[in-house]
């Protein structure tokens, strides 16, 4: 949710085209529209996963909206592993930018994603195999950078610069990698932090999110929190075991929706926890 | 989260540097990911903590709940959750650990090794080892769990966290138990694999009494206690290990550590260098983890630090260790010398459990309560006294002669 509003603001605050305005309002009034008489669809399109209806998309010969919908979903969300890739790669700051959102857009407009590979079916892999391949061709690339991306436009905080800047332990490989996780794991807060704000727990979730991945407990400070909190301190210990139970929930889902079978998303994390573990 | 320079946090529980990950902001992407490893039985958790809290039975086990209703829950590690519960047959109470869905391996063969492991562990009786009194799986969510004796007190890290670092004295005493404790664990080849302040409980005195210590020796150790600023508590408690071969228990199946890279256990700040080696591990090993431990609990640091594993890796075995840390804090050259044969990274060049109960009984029988330090200030300034006594009464033995002359002169 957080993310959207900063998406949303970066358009007003984006002096890029009124363009792209025009063509992310087309876009999203487009699927809107469709949504709502798909809306009691919805809920299975996320059991059924996002990756899966890309991947049912790309072998049909219309253009699905729904399918759109989950693309564009999924570029808004890993828009920013694929810019700090070109980052790293030596693209200057505006470079990247354009190139990631050009790059969406040409992967809707030419339904690049009917290429996706059913065996392999990480999704991961996908957009940076494509990606590699949309920057190796020049013609594609001036040709969507005048198009401009239209889909997704996410403002880049300040502190992101600084700290590509500092990671040079990595490749741009590893820093794809890492930030792919780092999405997932934004995410999946994201969406806790928003079901904690419905049930109307937003402060408790403030208080306990920072201790969510703490595998000690004597490093929780229960104590304090307690005291901040007006809870007792076997309470707040329940409060985060069920957090945790949630998170971890919620996290799986994020990832079993960048994969095609529930089985490989053990796989997938332990492939992102050893990226990150790489240093 | 600490910071380890102005720029720079890591992660206390995985080591990872958080800035690099690009996103300190959210904590630990490593620790946070790695909540979601654990199988798809795992992910029903919800479902089955809902009845594990309905129904919180374990065999014979009850967990006790607090007055609020919420279970009594004692300690949560890497590997469980540590409950205070009671055998409803024999009616005593006891510390239930039920272990992490997803750390003992879903596998029927990885949960028989598991109770294999754990069975051999149970066998190991000693005052110095928290009595296991069952292994055992729960059929209904395959869940791992033991009940060991219940231990009223504190661990050495959360004393030393609380009240500062121990004095030698006590250190030496804590050392003489976990020795004893290893060299009957060794005769029986077995070995900890995971020795922390985190796993030392201080038994609190009269709790001491009720685990069947004998009079003369707890009156003995309650006798102790430090003089140390003014913080008039036991210092030298009996020790009891906790979670004894637990470690290799839960690290045998293949499947069991959900953890990142090789399966590696342990606790890294403590673990001997041959544990990041994957390397065949004996007694050797857990005697380098208690020379680290010994060095926390008298300094409140560890010897080697770092941001990473591989930096503390790095750290064993190319930085020196820092023994001003132990100077400052009064260590006699004794006991010195044996943490630091300790803390060598070859494990041939360790001590082993017999020889380390000697050179403590050396270390102990060094003048209590006088710090070297003041003994050598002590002795220079003897000398310094005895030598201006000795000019002066040189000088003023002539004088007074004289003195005593000179009335006798006029006389």
């Amino acid at each position: 949710m957080v993310e959207r509003n900063s998406t949303i603001n970066s358009r007003v605050d984006n002096p890029l085209s009124n363009d792209l305005r025009i063509i992310f309002v087309a876009f999203v009034k487009t699927t809107t529209a469709a949504l709502c008489r798909e809306a009691e669809g919805r809920d299975e399109m996320f059991v059924s996963t996002r990756w899966t209806i890309v991947l049912k998309a790309g072998e049909s010969a219309a253009t699905s909206v729904q399918s759109l919908n989950a693309l564009s979903e999924l570029c808004r969300i890993y828009w920013r592993p694929l810019y700090v890739f070109l980052r790293k790669k030596g693209y200057g700051h505006e470079d990247a930018q354009d190139l990631t959102q050009g790059f969406f857009a040409h992967l809707i407009e030419t339904r690049g994603y009917s290429h996706a590979d059913r065996q392999k079916g990480r999704f991961r892999a996908f957009l940076l195999t494509g990606l590699k391949n949309f920057i190796a061709d020049a013609r594609d690339r001036q040709h969507a950078l005048k198009r401009g991306g239209g889909i997704v436009l996410v403002k880049l905080d300040d502190h992101t610069e600084t700290q590509i800047a500092r990671a040079t332990k990595w490749d741009a490989h590893e820093v794809y990698d890492r930030e792919w996780a780092a999405c997932l794991v934004r995410q999946a807060l994201g969406r806790l932090a928003q079901e904690c704000a419905l049930a109307g727990k937003a402060e408790l979730f403030g208080c306990l999110m920072p201790r969510l991945a703490a595998t000690e407990d004597s490093r929780v400070p229960y104590e304090e929190m307690a005291r901040r909190s007006h809870r007792a301190v076997s309470t707040l210990r329940h409060d985060l075991a069920r957090l945790r139970t949630r998170y971890r929930a919620i996290l799986r889902e994020e990832v079993r929706g960048t994969v095609r079978e529930a089985a490989e998303v053990d796989e997938e994390l332990r492939y992102l926890c050893q990226a990150l573990a790489g240093a | 989260m600490q910071p380890a320079s102005p720029e720079i946090l890591i992660c206390q529980d995985c080591g990872c540097v958080l800035d690099e990950t690009s996103n300190g902001a959210l904590g630990c992407i490593a620790c946070l990911m790695r909540i979601g490893i654990g199988g798809e039985a795992a992910v029903s958790q919800d479902s089955t903590l809902k009845d594990f809290e309905r129904d919180a039975r374990f065999g014979v086990y009850e967990i006790e709940r607090r007055k609020d209703g919420s279970l009594y829950e004692l300690g949560r590690g890497a590997m469980g959750i540590t409950y205070r519960a009671i055998d409803r047959t024999l009616q005593r109470k006891v510390a239930l650990k039920v272990i992490k869905l997803g750390i003992a391996g879903p596998s029927v063969e990885a949960r028989e090794r598991f109770l294999d492991e754990a069975r051999a562990a149970a066998a190991l009786r000693h005052e110095n080892i928290a009595t296991v009194f069952q292994f055992g799986i729960r059929e209904e969510t395959g869940q791992c769990f033991y009940a060991m004796e219940l231990i009223d007190g504190e661990t050495l890290e959360e004393r030393v966290l609380r009240a500062g670092p121990l004095d030698v004295h006590a250190t030496i005493e804590i050392a003489q138990q976990i020795s004893s404790a290893l060299a009957a664990a060794e005769k029986r080849g077995l070995m900890h694999r995971d020795l922390k302040p985190a796993n030392l409980m201080l038994v609190n005195a009269n709790e001491s009494e009720v685990v069947g210590r004998t009079r003369n020796s707890v009156v003995r150790r309650t006798r102790c206690r430090t003089g140390r600023e003014g913080k008039a508590e036991l210092s030298v408690p009996l020790v009891k290990i906790i979670d004894f071969g637990l470690a290799k228990a839960l690290n045998a199946p293949v499947d069991a550590m959900p953890l990142l890279s090789d399966c590696f256990v342990g606790t890294p700040a403590f673990a001997s260098p041959e544990q990041f080696e994957n390397a065949a591990l004996d007694i050797r090993s857990d005697i380098y983890s208690l020379g680290a431990t010994l060095w926390f609990a008298v300094t409140g640091k560890i010897p080697f630090e770092g941001h990473s594993i591989e930096e503390i890796r790095r750290a064993q075995r190319l930085n020196a260790l820092p023994t001003k840390q132990l100077k400052a804090a009064h260590v006699s050259p004794a006991l010195r010398s044996l943490l630091k044969s300790m803390l060598v990274v070859e494990p041939a060049a360790r001590p082993r459990p017999h020889e380390l109960a000697a050179r403590l009984q050396y270390c102990s029988a060094q003048p209590k309560g006088v710090h070297y330090g003041h003994l050598t200030i002590a002795a220079a300034a003897i000398l310094v006294v005895s030598a201006t006594a000795f000019l002066f009464f040189r000088r003023h033995g002539g004088d007074a002669d004289v003195i005593s002359r000179d009335p006798l002169g006029r006389d």
